[in-house]
This record gives structure tokens, sequence and C-alpha cells, in this order.
């Protein structure tokens, strides 16, 4: 029978044994050596990344803040329903608030106090962020500072090590950052960050109630929504989520996350500024002289559309149609970068264009990069232990017009459309509600 | 192929460094035998398992298990080796890397289907190579070479075809030429 859909698996023994026969060297002496220095380094590392990550939660969580701030915080221009009534607000009017005011925000600080689970969960860490993309977190330990550039896509460090202990610090400087997600980002890109995430999905899509209540003896609101357990760390991840919002400043003052009904972690946001005045030094680290700095480069670089084809030979693909107040605010290309999605299991990225647009502090992402070979699942899936759930649409305008594409509206990560074309995959990810995430993709063209 | 024990492998997803060690310890010969006979030379082969190591290092906390780890690490060192590859930008010498296939540690290999066998291997597709290895000589199944590889069932057990067509051919023209002397 000749039925190509039909495989039927054999191994050829006899020419297996053969190959496995077949001597290959041993690696050269100073190989485990190298392996060992390498693997510190990476350790080192993967102590900034996990500050990191931490900081991305509590940046998601500033990002919710100015969401809900710049919702309280609204002019009164009689174009946005009013939420200062007793009455509870619905999820719509918050969202409407939230559209027509986040063009107006341009920066962000104040002091974040977490408690978790573990001792290590806990801390407080000073925060400023502005509409540039640019971050500074200072905390948890006196000295620990990271900024990031966004202009230059680097990110700096200074930081104690949580294993080593004692008061030594760690330089470190990431260059060459892509401007987000799926591709690692900054600190400031603060939308796959669980909560960030949370409220983004839950004001874009999810239907969701906001309870009025009080808080610290003040007016509150309060969003209550349900969530999926880690399937892989169940008994340390929520099925529920309280944001509670103080009516007076629009602040989200506090973020719960419980299982069952217990507690597991608690995020606070004090003494926070919306646009605060920041002096262009906030977000600069300068090393000490003589420091030893570990070093690594991301491999995206700032550029200008024009001369995006110049590197990666493709024009790139550009929305003819975004939501109002978006600007293009930054370029990027890459020859090679990361693989993206669950485990990094996709095919290598290469010739990667990142385009970042934004609007006052939120962020919205188009990325483009070779298909070649090999199979691609979601580069933006949720992280370990979630299972998306995407909608499938057909596009039916733009560069990708037939093509299937998955769009990933969820709690644990960012809004999403991804879609496999002919010759490259194609992300649009951020601050968008499934209809702009769509009618976005379907406006791609080369230019 | 045997799998890494559950113990030692909740270790080093947890940063252990003695239980990485013992996670490379456990799969290095077979992954070894991959990149040698893909990229053709030692320093190559070093490099490549470098980086994947690293790479295998960085992601293990998030291994979730989709797949058996040694697939999961293949695929890792797979893509290690085709980066090394287009790194390097070196086509490989088909006639040199002939040579090197053949180890020369027994005076007989000169006559043996071992030399015979690895000169017919360089001589195949990267492609092709990875399928039969994996397949053939590291027992994978297709569903899982699938995986390492990034490609279809189907085009795993065509290029497998091809591989072993190719390999067969040549044994057989050896056997013939040493049975007439």
């Amino acid at each position: 029978m000749n039925d190509k859909n039909t495989i039927e698996p054999w191994r050829d023994e006899w020419l297996g044994e053969l190959l496995r026969e077949l001597d290959a060297p041993e690696h050269r002496p100073e190989f485990h050596g190298e392996l060992r220095r390498r693997l510190r380094e990476e350790q080192h590392a993967a102590r900034s990344r996990s500050v990191t990550r931490w900081s991305l939660r509590l940046a998601a969580v500033a990002g919710a803040a100015a969401v809900v701030v710049a919702v309280g915080g609204l002019p009164g221009t009689g174009k946005s329903p009013s939420l200062s009534g007793p009455q509870a607000a619905g999820a719509a009017v918050v969202k409407a608030h939230v559209r027509a005011a986040l063009a107006s925000l341009h920066g962000l600080s104040g002091v974040l106090v977490a408690r978790g689970p573990s001792e290590n969960d806990g801390g407080r860490w000073r925060f400023a962020l502005d509409a540039s993309g640019d971050l500074w977190l200072q905390g948890p330990r006196s000295g620990d500072v990271e900024t990031y550039d966004a202009s230059a896509g680097v990110v700096r460090s200074a930081q104690h090590s949580a294993s080593l202990g004692g008061g030594t610090l760690f330089y470190a400087e990431r260059s060459g950052v892509a401007p987000g997600p799926p591709d690692q980002g900054p600190p400031t890109w603060v939308l796959p960050a669980q909560y960030g995430a949370f409220v983004r999905a839950a004001l874009a899509d999810t239907p969701s109630a906001v309870e009025s209540t009080t808080y610290g003896g003040r007016p509150a609101w309060r969003l209550e929504v349900r969530t999926t357990p880690n399937a892989i760390v169940p008994g340390l991840s929520g099925d529920h989520l309280s944001i509670t919002v103080d009516r007076a400043s629009g602040m989200p003052v506090r973020v719960v996350e419980r299982k069952d009904g217990r507690v597991l972690r608690e995020l606070r946001i004090e003494n926070l500024e919306v646009d605060p005045r920041l002096p262009a030094s906030t977000f600069a680290l300068d090393f000490p002289a003589g420091a030893e700095v570990m070093r690594s480069d991301d491999g995206f670089r700032r550029t200008e559309l024009g001369r995006v084809e110049a590197t990666v030979g493709y024009r790139p693909l550009v929305p003819s149609w975004i939501p109002g107040g978006y600007r293009l605010a930054e370029v990027a290309v890459a020859a090679d970068a990361a693989p993206t999605g669950k485990e990094g299991g996709n095919p290598p990225s290469r010739m990667v264009v990142s385009l970042a647009y934004r609007r006052g502090i939120d962020q919205f992402l188009v990325t483009t990069r070779v298909r070649g070979d090999g199979s691609w699942s979601d580069p933006l899936a949720s992280p370990e232990g979630y299972v998306d759930t995407p909608a499938q649409v057909t596009l039916t305008g733009g560069a990708f017009t037939g093509t299937e594409a998955d769009v990933v509206v969820s709690t644990q990560s960012s809004p999403h459309v991804w879609a496999l074309g002919d010759d490259l995959v194609v992300t649009v990810d951020g601050d968008l509600d499934r209809t702009e995430l769509v009618r976005i993709a379907n406006s791609l063209s080369a230019r | 192929m045997e799998e890494l024990d559950p113990i030692t492998l909740g270790r080093a997803r947890r940063g252990d460094e003695q239980a990485f060690a013992a996670l490379v310890h456990h799969y290095d010969p077979g992954l070894r035998a991959l990149a040698f006979r893909l990229l053709g030379d030692r320093a190559r082969m070093d490099d490549a398992l470098q980086e994947a190591y690293v790479n295998a290092y960085r992601s293990l906390p998030r291994f979730r298990g989709e797949s058996s780890l040694g697939t999961w690490l293949y695929r890792i060192a797979y893509n290690a080796c085709l980066d090394e590859l287009k790194r390097t930008r070196t086509v490989v010498d088909l006639a040199e890397a002939r040579d090197r296939a053949y180890t020369g540690a027994d005076p007989l290999d000169a006559l043996s289907l071992r030399r015979t066998l690895a000169r017919a291997l360089a001589e195949l597709s990267l492609e092709d190579r990875a399928a039969v290895l994996l397949v053939d000589a590291n027992g994978f199944d297709y569903r899982d070479a699938a995986q390492v590889l990034g490609i279809p069932e189907g085009t795993v057990a065509s290029r497998l075809n091809r591989a072993r067509a190719a390999l067969r051919e040549t044994l057989q023209e050896t056997w013939k030429g040493v049975a007439n002397g």
C-alpha cells in the first residue's frame, strides 16, 4: 500500500549496530572545566534574571496601577462614563476609561511591597518608569539597582548574590536587548508578568465585575477574578485574584493571589506618584571604576525602518492600522536571536524584526522572523504549567491574507495573535483587545 | 535510550550543579556521537555541545516534560550543531571528513565496514545523516526524531529511506569487494 499518510516506523537494527560502533572522540581536556565555569556564570545571570522576573511582576503591578490611576485620574472630558458614583462599575466602563486616559500618562514612581509563600518572595522595591520605556529598580537589598535604557537596548545591574551571601555586588550589562516578547525583552516590559497580564486581559476581554468595597477605611473597588492554577505547582499557584483599587487615587493598592481561599501572595504599592519629575540621571547606572562587569549581548540592534531590509533581507511588515494614540517608538533587528516558545522549543529565530508601538507607558509589538525549517508553536505561549486555548481566525487582509492565526487572551500571557506564513512567523502582542489584535494583523504590509 | 532518573532530573532542574553534571555524563556519549558525525571534527563538536549544555542548563527549570528529557536535550544539541555550522560558515570538506571519520586505531579497520560506513555517512546530507543517527543508532522512534529535527514524521521516514538505501548500497559494494579479494 502506498498511502503517504501511513507511516510504518521500523528500525534498521543491523545498520544501527554498525553506526553505534563508530567512534566519537572524547572532549578536549579542558571541556568540562570550561563548562563548569560557564554554568557558574549562567547561575549568576539566572539570579539576575530572577530579580528581573520579580521586577517584571512588580512593574506589572505598577503598570496595572498606571491603568487604574489613569482611570481614576481622568480629566472630566465628558466623553467617558463616570466611575465616581457608589454603584459597582463594570469592566467595560473601566476599559473605556483606560482607553481614553492611557495616552496622557508619562511616568510612574513608587514603592512595591511583596510577601509570598517563602521568605525569598518578600521584599521592597523602589521603582520609576517613563513613557520612553526606561526603567529604574532599586532593591530588595540596599545597593541592588537595575536600569534599562530603551533607546540603546541596554540593561545594567548591580546586585548582591542571593546564594553566595555577603556584601559583594555583582555588575552586569546586557546589551542588544529586544524591545519585548516573544523575544526576551527588558524589565520594563510589564505585560507578560502575571498580574499585569491578568488586569489587561480582564480589561481586554474577560467579563469581570468590579465590586464596591473599602480599603483602609477608604472607598475602593475590588476586581474578583478566577484564574487557572499552574499544573506543575498547583499548591503554590492561585485560583483567584483580588485587585483592590483606591477610588480617590485610582490606584490598585493591593493585589492578592489565593488558592482555595488561602492567601498565597500579596503585593501592594506605596507612595505612588503619577507623572513624577524624574531627572535624566534616574535611569543611569555607572559602574565603579575597575569593576568586573559581566557583559552579554542579545543581538538586537536599534535601527530605522528604511534600513531594516539591509539587515534581514526582507522589507519590514508594518501595520497600516493601529489604535489611536499609539506611535512607532522602536525598530530593532537581529540576524540571530534565541528561540521562542515553550521551553525555547521553536526553531532558532533568524532575521528578526521587532517594531514597538507605545502609548503612554503601554506598548504593543509586531515581530516577524524567518520561518525556515522546523515546526513552530506559539512563540508567546503561557509559562510552563499553563495551557492556552487559542481562538483560530483566518486573516482576511494584508500580507497574511488567507493565513490561519491563533488569538490568545489569557491571564497568563499578554494578549497576542500569531501566524505562520509561507516565509515568516508573525506576532502581534500587547495592550490590545481581541478585535484590535486581529485588525492589526490584517493590516500588515511590506514597506 | 535510557532516561535520567527523576530524582537527579529534579535536582538538576533546581540548578544543582552536580546533578546537572550527572545529566551531562548520562547523555554525553550519544550527543558526542551525533554532534561529531554532523560537524565532522572535534573542535566544532565541543563548541556546539558547550552551547547546548549551557542552553539546556538555562532552560531546564522550564522543562515541562511534554517530551522526554532525551528528546528535549537532543533537540537543543541538534539546533546547536546547526548554529555551529552557520556560525563558522565553513563547508565541511567531505574528503577531509572521511579521513577524520577513520579513527585509525586498528590497522585492520582499513578493510572494515566501520570505516566504509563512516565515509558513507559523511557523504549523506546533514538532514539524512541526523535522521539515521537518531533512529537507527540512538533508538529514537519516528515521533521523537521528528521532534528533535523539527519536521513531520513523514519527512523523517523519507529521510531515513534515503539514508538507509545509500548506506546499505555502499556497504554491500564493500562486502562484494572484500569477498572478491
